[in-house]
């Protein structure tokens, strides 16, 4: 009877160890990530549902869509609603705080616009909170327009038209917006092909900025080479490819996604040239699922970067979200489609609040708040520190990484990689072994080889100079034996 | 006696390595080649492909450990031998070349030895390496590779006395011929399974019906 009841206690502890997703390990909330041969290894979930937002939070405001998604450092997020042109603004519990349609200026007055109408928001599909001038950026897509409302009363600051020194074929239907550190204004046109708009500080256009470099095919430079003039004009020209979205990463870099088919890649990294500079430092390029035939291309439409260079990835395709370090390696992957808790049908919007993301579904209407689960807060955690340089902390982040998954390679290289700091060549080695990285691993090695020669020169040397001799030996007795030989 | 292994024809074996028109010579015309020691550096080729698969240092080895299947890759190399021997065999019997399919065997092994020798040492030193160093052992790798081609070229315009636009034409449709020869395999064998599994069906019907 004893044996029964503690088999059954057994039992129940089981249980619940086994249903409960706390985890990560349930199959909704699954991860992976790829191995240095592009096999597809499983993580747990690196986040976790906590909320969902849904009209229920907006005090009954339909809310028909998401289209975008931004926080401040202070904890609000910015929900962006395009069908109903509202943008809702929740504290970080999903409370919500106010809703912006009509602007009012700070005698609480709505603005009156110069031909007599009232100033709404029409169509509005992008916004961005810039925390350094406290100023919220929302743009106002069908309207044509970028609106600046005050950061804590929400009250009309300022209004951005198309500036008169704009050039180019671009129509300017602002969708997404992001201000960098020296307020520079840059402006994400759907299907613009000239690139990003960037603006200067009193809304004067600057530049057209980060034209997307279109991949050059070689069978259609060849037709162009042998092609009249005549049938060149017929073929059309192949223009840049579009961006989607854009964020502002922590070094100021603009961070742009696209999902144009004739992109030479999907994420990309800005400098102030406008050049690619995004770091790919891992097993595979910054791309997303590996190819495998017969399945789509996953179609990026967010990025969302934190200050130490991890960013996030939304995939629409299959409604993945990808977790990229700063040095483009893959972290883990989650998300699927379906009609669970926290699956997508259309995701559209992905953004940081704090350790947790939120991410926004057009179809579903509605916005997951997502937080780390502790694997994911091991990851965060381990990237940031590791970013910072402080690597003690980040290696104990990367072991809690590792026992919680010994399938990421990335941790095994960032201990290896402080192993390797500290000249203890031997176990970096192995933990490089381990992350399969053969670069640092023949960096460690070089120390680790340079070692044990200089600790057993003598010996080394020794044989060498026996060698030698024996060589130079057998040389001079062979010449005297030919002497006599030839004598 | 073509099998035994004599003093001699280890001489020839190694002359051959390196003057392959003079050493061949010998070996196809003057019975100097030894098919058992042919077969030997055959085993040996393809035991050595496997050692280098799992020995070679990590900075060099791109290999997937965990996914390394011995036995496969050492009969797939030795088959790759086989096949390349039997498919120049049907090409040259039918453009006059002088060379029975042993002697074919037996040149395209005794070039193997440079390969076998070049593996060894690039697999042995290869864990003494870092990453920069890599670029020299690739050099060594690709001058062993050379001198196969080189061995097998000329042994085999020597045994089938060709001349070298021919000889290399030869090889390529000896290629070729290898490619058809592979599709006319792989027919058979999903021909053979098929019927295979419809008596095995047939003979389930009649012994549940019956």
């Amino acid at each position: 009877m004893k044996k029964i009841g503690s088999f059954l206690l057994a039992l129940l502890l089981l249980l619940p160890a086994a249903g409960l997703a706390a985890d990560g390990s349930s199959n909704v909330y699954a991860g992976y990530t790829y191995d240095h041969y592009g096999n597809v290894k499983s993580t747990p979930a690196p986040f976790l549902l906590e909320k969902t937002i849904t009209s229920e939070n907006l005090r009954g405001i339909a809310l028909d869509s998401v289209d975008d998604i931004c926080t401040s450092r202070d904890g609000r997020i910015f929900l962006v609603d395009g069908k109903q042109s509202r943008v809702h603004v929740l504290d970080s519990d999903g409370n919500m705080l106010k809703t912006l349609k009509t602007i009012r200026d700070t005698d609480n007055k709505i603005v009156i616009l110069e031909d007599g109408s009232q100033l709404m928001f029409n169509g509005c599909q992008g916004a961005f909170y810039h925390e350094k001038q406290n100023e919220l950026y929302i743009a106002d897509t069908a309207a044509q327009r970028v609106v600046v409302l005050d950061g804590e009363d929400y009250t009309f600051r300022r209004m951005i038209t198309r500036p008169d020194n704009m050039t180019g074929v671009t129509e300017f239907k602002p969708a997404k917006v992001t201000v960098d550190n020296a307020d520079r204004i840059y402006l994400v046109v759907q299907s613009s092909y000239e690139g990003i708009i960037e603006l200067n500080e009193d809304g004067t256009f600057s530049r057209y900025f980060g034209v997307n470099e279109p991949q050059i095919n070689i069978v259609d430079y060849l037709w162009k080479s042998i092609a009249t003039d005549a049938q060149k004009e017929k073929m059309g020209k192949i223009y840049a490819p579009a961006f989607n979205n854009v964020a502002l990463d922590g070094e100021g870099f603009v961070m742009a996604v696209t999902s144009d088919q004739s992109a030479s890649k999907p994420v990309f990294r800005l400098n102030f040239q406008g050049k690619n500079v995004l770091r790919e430092m891992g097993s595979f390029n910054v791309m997303g699922d590996l190819q495998t035939p017969g399945e789509s291309d996953n179609t990026f439409v967010d990025i969302a970067v934190k200050p130490y260079g991890t960013y996030a990835v939304l995939d629409k395709a299959y409604g993945r979200v990808f977790l990229y370090n700063f040095d483009g390696e893959l972290l883990s992957v989650f998300g699927s489609k379906g009609n669970l808790a926290a699956e997508f049908r259309i995701p559209s919007a992905i953004a940081w609040l704090g350790d947790k993301l939120v991410i926004g579904d057009s179809a579903l209407k509605c916005a997951y708040v997502m937080e780390p689960s502790d694997f994911g807060k091991a990851l965060l955690d381990a990237n940031e520190a590791y970013y910072y340089g402080r690597w003690e902390e980040a290696t104990a982040h990367f072991e809690r990484v590792l026992r919680l998954c010994s399938n990421m390679e990335t941790a095994y290289v960032g201990i290896g990689k402080n192993l390797l700091m500290q000249e203890r060549f031997r176990e970096a080695m192995d933990y490089f072994k381990l992350g399969n990285n053969r670069e640092f691993f023949s960096k460690a090695y070089k120390g680790y080889r340079s070692e044990v020669l200089r600790d057993h020169f003598g010996i080394i040397a020794f044989i060498a100079v026996v060698l030698i001799g024996l060589v130079i030996g057998s040389e001079i007795s062979y010449n005297r034996k030919q002497r006599r030989g030839s004598k | 006696m073509k099998a035994s292994i004599t003093k001699e024809k280890l001489g020839w074996w190694g002359h051959a390595l390196v003057h392959p028109f003079d050493g061949f010579y010998e070996i196809r015309f003057r019975n100097q080649g030894s098919l058992l020691l042919a077969f030997l550096l055959m085993i040996a080729f393809a035991v050595m492909r496997c050692l280098s698969a799992q020995y070679t240092g990590f900075v060099m080895n791109l290999t997937n450990q965990d996914e390394l299947d011995t036995l496969s890759l050492f009969i797939s190399n030795i088959s790759v031998l086989l096949l390349f021997s039997l498919s120049n065999w049907t090409v040259t019997t039918l453009f006059n070349g002088k060379g029975k399919l042993s002697d074919i065997y037996i040149v395209i092994c005794y070039s193997l030895t440079v390969l076998i020798i070049g593996d060894a040492l690039v697999c042995f030193v290869s864990n003494f390496v870092t990453l920069e160093e890599v670029m020299i052992l690739q050099a060594v790798q690709m001058l062993c590779i050379a001198w196969f081609v080189f061995l097998i070229v000329a042994g085999l315009g020597t045994i089938h006395e060709y001349s070298l636009g021919g000889n290399l034409a030869s090889i390529v449709m000896s290629i070729a011929a290898a490619a058809i020869i592979l599709f006319i395999g792989i027919l058979l064998f999903t021909m053979l399974e098929r019927m295979v599994s419809f008596f095995t069906s047939v003979g389930q019907e009649l012994m549940r019906r019956l």
